[in-house]
Parts: C-alpha cells; sequence; structure tokens
C-alpha cells in the first residue's frame, strides 16, 4: 500500500474534459481511437516514404561514384596497356606522333590520329590555354635553363625536361618541369614517352645548348 | 587419419613438389622471380606455374632485393635524410632506389643514390585529383621499370596517388609506411582516418623519438599495429674526421668555441630574425665563433655579421668534431643527431609546423637535462642560455646527461626489417 498514489484532494470529474466527454456519444470512443490510428498512419506513411527517397538518392549517388571509379579504373588501365603493348604504341606513334617523342613526322589530323587522341589522354592538363610543348634541356645546367627559360616567350602549357639534379633554381621560375635522368633502368626514350603521355605533349622542342657549353664539349 | 591430418600432409606434398620444380619455375619466372607461395595449390606443372606468375601471386625474389624509397616534400630534409640512412644501411646487400618530391634532390644524388622526382601539387597548378593520377601513374612506371620488391614512403600523409598505385601492385610487392611519431595533438586527424591512410600498406614502422615520453598525438592510439625502431639518423659510413682537420675543412678555429647555428630550412616560419638573434648573442661572448649552417633549401644568405661562418655541407653530423655546442631547430633530424652526438645543445622549437610538435621535444629535452631551450622569441632568455652554452661545465654535465641516451641505430633495425620482409 505504501506505493500508492496518495488519494486526490479532489474527486474525478471537475476538469473541463469532463464536459466533452458526457456531450459526445457513446460510440466516439472508437471514432476517436480510429481517427488517431489513422493519423498515426499517414504520419508513418510520409516519414517511410521520406527515408527511402533519401536511401534512394544515397544510393543512386553511391552509384554513379562507383561507376565513375570503375571507368576510371578501366581508363588507366586502357592508357597503361596502350602505353606497354608495343604494336599499339606503334600504330600511335604512326597516327598521333605529336603524342610521341617522335618529332620528325608531321602530326596528322585524320581519323586514326583524332582515334589515338582520343585512346591516349593526358594523365595531367597543365593550366592554361594553346598546344603543351615539351622543352628538351637535358645535358644543360640549371643556370643555362633558367637562363633560356628568362629570355624565350615560353607558351601558356610548357613543360621542360631537364636532368640537372640542382632543380632549385628551374623550381623558383614556376615553370613546370619534369626532372628526367637517364637510369640503367629507364632510357631516356622511355623517359620522353611517359611525359608525352603523362602531359598529353603535342610537341617537343630541344633547348639549343649556349655556345660556351658547346665549346666545351667539343674541347 | 583425420581430416586436419590428411591436410597437412595434402601441404606438404605439395611443397616438397614446388622445391624439387623449382629450377622449371626459375625458367618460367621472368625478372628472377621464383615460386615462393608454397601452398597447396602449386602444382610441378609450368603452365600453372606461370599462370600463377602471371597472376602475381607474390613470387619470391631471387638475388638482391630491390627496394623503393619514397620521401613526401616536406618542409625540411627529415624525410630525405631518414630514407638515405635506411638507403645506406640497405646498400650492402640491396638496391636502393629514392623516389622524392623534394627539392634537396642533389643531396642524394651527391651521396650516389639513383633519384627519382616529381614535382608537387602546387608546382603544377593543377587539382589534388589530377596530381594525384599522375603520381599514381608515375609510381605505376617506376614500378614496371625497376620493379622493386619492397616500397618504403617516409611522410605524414601518404598521399592518394601513392596508396592507389601500392595497392594495384599489392601482391607484387611488399609496402612500407615509416611514420614518425610526435604528432601535434591539435592534428585533425582522427583514429580511424589515421587507419584508413595506413590501410594499403602491410607494414608500419615508427621510428624512435628520444623524446617519445612527451608525445600526445593520434600515433600513440594506434602503437599496437606499428613496428618500432631506435631513432633513424643519418651518418656517413666514413669515420669523423678530427677536430683539427675537421676546422681546418670548415675554415673554423679550433682553439674558438665554434656553434653551429642549424635552425632549420627557412620554408615554414622567418628563420633569418632567429639566426640573426643567436649570432649576436653568440658574438657578445669572447672567443665564440658561430658558425650557421645552410642546406639546399635554405632561403638565400642570412645577412650575417661579421666573424659568423656560414656551411653548407651534409650531413653536418660527419663534422661534428668541429662544433663545441649547437644551437638548433627542434626538428627530428637536426635533434636526434645532436643527441644521439652528445653535442650539447639549445633547442630552438619552431612552432609554425603543421604537424611535428617541437615543442614537446624541446620541453623534453629541457626538463630531463638532456638540453637547453629557448622560445625563439624572448630575448633574456636567449642571453642566459647562450651564457650556458658557453659555459665549459654547464656542457660537461649536458654531455653527461646525452651519454646515457640509447644508441639510434633504427636505420640498421629498420632495413633487417626490410630484408626480412622482402624474403
Amino acid at each position: 500500500m505504501s506505493d500508492r498514489q496518495p488519494p486526490r484532494d479532489a474527486p474525478r470529474g471537475h476538469g473541463a474534459y469532463v464536459f466533452v466527454r458526457d456531450a459526445l456519444p457513446v460510440q466516439a470512443s472508437a471514432w476517436l481511437t480510429d481517427l488517431a490510428t489513422a493519423i498515426r498512419h499517414v504520419r508513418l506513411r510520409a516519414r517511410q516514404t521520406r527515408r527511402r527517397s533519401v536511401r534512394r538518392l544515397a544510393r543512386f549517388e553511391r552509384r554513379l561514384r562507383a561507376r565513375a571509379r570503375r571507368w576510371l579504373r578501366r581508363r588507366r588501365r586502357v592508357w597503361r596497356w596502350l602505353a606497354r603493348y608495343p604494336p599499339i604504341r606503334r600504330w600511335t606513334e604512326r597516327h598521333a606522333p605529336s603524342l610521341t617523342n617522335d618529332r620528325d613526322r608531321t602530326p596528322k589530323n585524320g581519323r586514326s590520329a583524332r582515334l589515338a587522341r582520343l585512346l591516349i589522354q593526358p594523365v595531367l592538363t597543365l593550366p592554361g590555354d594553346g598546344p603543351t610543348i615539351a622543352l628538351d634541356a637535358r645535358g644543360l645546367g640549371s643556370d643555362d635553363v633558367v637562363r633560356f627559360l628568362d629570355e624565350t616567350d615560353l607558351a601558356a602549357r610548357t613543360i621542360v625536361i631537364v636532368d640537372d639534379p640542382n632543380i632549385t633554381a628551374v623550381r623558383n621560375t614556376t615553370v613546370c618541369y619534369e626532372y628526367a635522368p637517364t637510369t640503367a633502368e629507364v632510357s631516356a626514350e622511355d623517359r620522353v614517352a611517359w611525359i608525352a603521355r603523362a602531359y598529353g605533349v603535342d610537341r617537343l622542342e630541344v633547348v639549343p645548348k649556349p655556345v660556351a657549353s658547346a665549346l666545351n664539349e667539343c674541347t | 587419419m583425420n581430416r586436419l591430418q590428411r591436410s597437412a600432409q595434402r601441404t606438404k606434398l605439395a611443397r616438397a613438389r614446388c622445391q624439387t620444380s623449382s629450377p622449371s619455375i626459375r625458367l618460367v619466372g621472368s625478372g628472377g622471380y621464383v615460386c615462393a607461395q608454397q601452398t597447396t595449390r602449386c602444382r610441378s606443372t609450368p603452365g600453372t606455374v606461370a599462370a600463377m606468375i602471371i597472376a602475381g601471386r607474390s613470387p619470391a625474389r631471387h638475388g638482391r632485393p630491390k627496394v623503393l624509397l619514397c620521401t613526401s616534400n616536406g618542409v625540411g630534409l627529415g624525410h630525405v635524410t631518414r630514407m638515405m640512412a635506411l638507403g645506406d644501411a640497405l646498400r650492402p646487400d640491396a638496391d636502393p632506389t629514392m623516389f622524392t618530391l623534394s627539392a634537396a634532390l642533389p643531396i642524394p644524388v651527391d651521396t650516389g643514390f639513383t633519384v627519382e622526382h616529381l614535382a608537387s601539387a602546387q608546382h603544377f597548378g593543377a587539382s589534388a585529383h589530377q596530381w594525384n593520377d599522375l603520381l599514381a601513374d608515375r609510381l605505376d612506371h617506376l614500378f614496371d621499370a625497376y620493379r622493386p620488391h619492397v616500397v618504403v614512403f617516409d611522410g605524414v600523409h601518404p598521399y592518394a596517388g601513392l596508396r592507389e598505385a601500392v595497392r594495384q601492385h599489392r601482391r607484387r610487392i611488399v609496402s612500407v609506411w615509416v611514420r614518425r611519431g610526435m604528432w601535434k595533438p591539435e592534428v585533425s586527424v582522427d583514429a580511424s582516418a589515421l587507419a584508413k591512410l595506413g590501410k594499403p600498406f602491410d607494414h608500419i614502422v615508427e621510428p624512435g623519438d628520444y623524446a617519445e615520453s612527451y608525445d600526445d598525438g593520434i600515433t600513440t592510439r594506434d602503437r599496437h599495429r606499428v613496428d618500432r625502431v631506435p631513432p633513424i639518423v643519418y651518418s656517413r659510413r666514413l669515420p669523423r674526421p678530427p677536430r683539427d682537420e675537421a676546422c681546418a675543412e670548415l675554415g673554423l678555429c679550433s682553439d674558438h668555441t665554434n656553434v653551429l647555428v642549424q635552425l632549420g630550412a627557412g620554408q615554414i616560419n622567418d628563420i633569418r630574425s632567429s639566426v640573426g638573434a643567436v649570432t649576436a648573442a653568440l658574438g657578445r661572448h669572447e672567443g665564440v665563433t658561430a658558425a650557421v649552417a645552410r642546406t639546399v633549401l635554405s632561403a638565400g644568405s642570412a645577412g650575417l655579421g661579421a666573424g659568423v661562418v656560414e656551411i653548407q655541407r651534409f650531413p653536418i653530423s660527419h663534422w661534428s668534431n668541429a662544433f663545441d655546442a649547437a644551437v638548433v631547430a627542434a626538428g627530428y633530424n637536426s635533434f636526434h643527431e645532436m643527441m644521439s652526438l652528445g653535442v650539447p645543445t639549445v633547442i630552438v622549437p619552431n612552432l609554425d609546423t603543421k604537424t611535428d610538435d617541437q615543442n614537446a621535444r624541446s620541453r623534453w629535452a629541457h626538463d630531463q637535462g638532456f638540453g637547453l631551450r629557448w622560445d625563439g622569441r624572448s630575448a633574456t632568455d636567449l642571453e642566459s642560455v647562450t651564457e650556458a652554452l658557453v659555459d665549459p661545465a654547464h656542457r660537461t654535465r649536458l654531455q653527461q646527461r646525452m651519454a646515457e641516451l640509447p644508441i639510434a641505430d633504427g636505420a640498421q633495425r629498420l632495413a633487417d626489417l626490410v630484408h626480412r620482409w622482402s624474403a
């Protein structure tokens, strides 16, 4: 008995709800129950629909992202395969020489060249407009390279290929560069081919050696 | 014979078959690879083995292992130096090659390393996504060209491109992340993000830090899954020249108290004013010569006053006999070099670093009596620490304390681990 509520001071039935209860017919209790249930169901349906749409949107987005990732992976795989597989590489060299380091051939703009360009896309597109030009400055010291870069009006998309490890000066010119030393494992041609493919090089130009360097080589 | 015993017998038979058929496997495998996954799946027929090798099922190496040491850009020389130390330790039995994003390229090139380099994303003006694609492609190209057995990356944050390249070559290449500890507690990387970064790597190694008891960074909560080695310090494998010879080479007077001043690469904060203050404070003492060290990453000349010697050598520890004391930044490299060599040092923390908790490192040295600390700001503090530094009795006390520190042979220990993993 001790845990029961203490008795009320006033008897039940003195609130406003008592009048409402008495005014309603006997079957109103069932009507009210049904109405409350109906309202609850409507709210539940609305909530379920909202959650379902959110779930569907999330799933849609997830699938889109996965598809994009898959597509990117496939594209990369194709690039790598194309770069490795000699017949295809030779074919692209023939039909789209601007993608390779072969500078003796005239670039073609035929259907096969367009197809080759479509298949082999640059991994990184340099900022700016116009063709991407690679300046081959291998064999030059960093001072000579910097002097040449200062004196020359460079295209917006230019990448300088150097093999002098003192790259700080070249870095400070803010020109994009690639350090490409010739090692036992990676030949010079292989390296230039990778640069051409990675940056989508349209034209390869060789930086002329300064007179002093040329004389030193001769002597 | 129950099922387990039968399975064990099958495994044993398969292993025996693999071992007896190894010459034919060697003939099939290109690039000196042989079959090493000695499981019940091994079959001695050349076609099956070739298929296994083409599928890239963990072929073991044959001959000297090739190791590709990758470093992030960094603001100093810490990452490059640690990898050079590892490369030097590996050289007798392995062929290390470096791939770095750092501009400190001439240093490993001068010491005889084959070095590959790629400029960092900011330099290309490209988005991080594009640059990571480029990095992944470049690494893919290098993996094909050099065919490394182990790839070791030293850096705070493994780039997405690196992670992708490592993930793609996971079956063929063992990958290791050398992750320095002592991260600042306020670094916004939580435990799950750290675990995600380390997921593509087969092993994570944490080079030791003398001040690790003051480490309160996120990496302390991830130590259960890392291999730990003693501090890694780079030093030439040649005997250090005696004092007279070292002083003559550096242009110092061997009778003077020569103090090395090396306050970092100057890429984070303005070190010129700090260097100027330190050299001025040292210049006020009779018979003390300040020698300011510069690296390839250092900004231009600090406008040094009269009587101050400027030196550009690497590693500076090789000429440590020329110095009686030092004032160095609290970066991993300088700090451990000085501590392991027992040079009495004033440690100046760089408070503007992104992750490296240099303040904790300098506090540890000061609190435990291994070194002196200057916060880089207070002129009165600078006067007191330089006075203590030029005092021979105080220097002796510091040297005695530093002699208690364990040897910093982490490079050799890490090299042993790399050899074990590459086998």
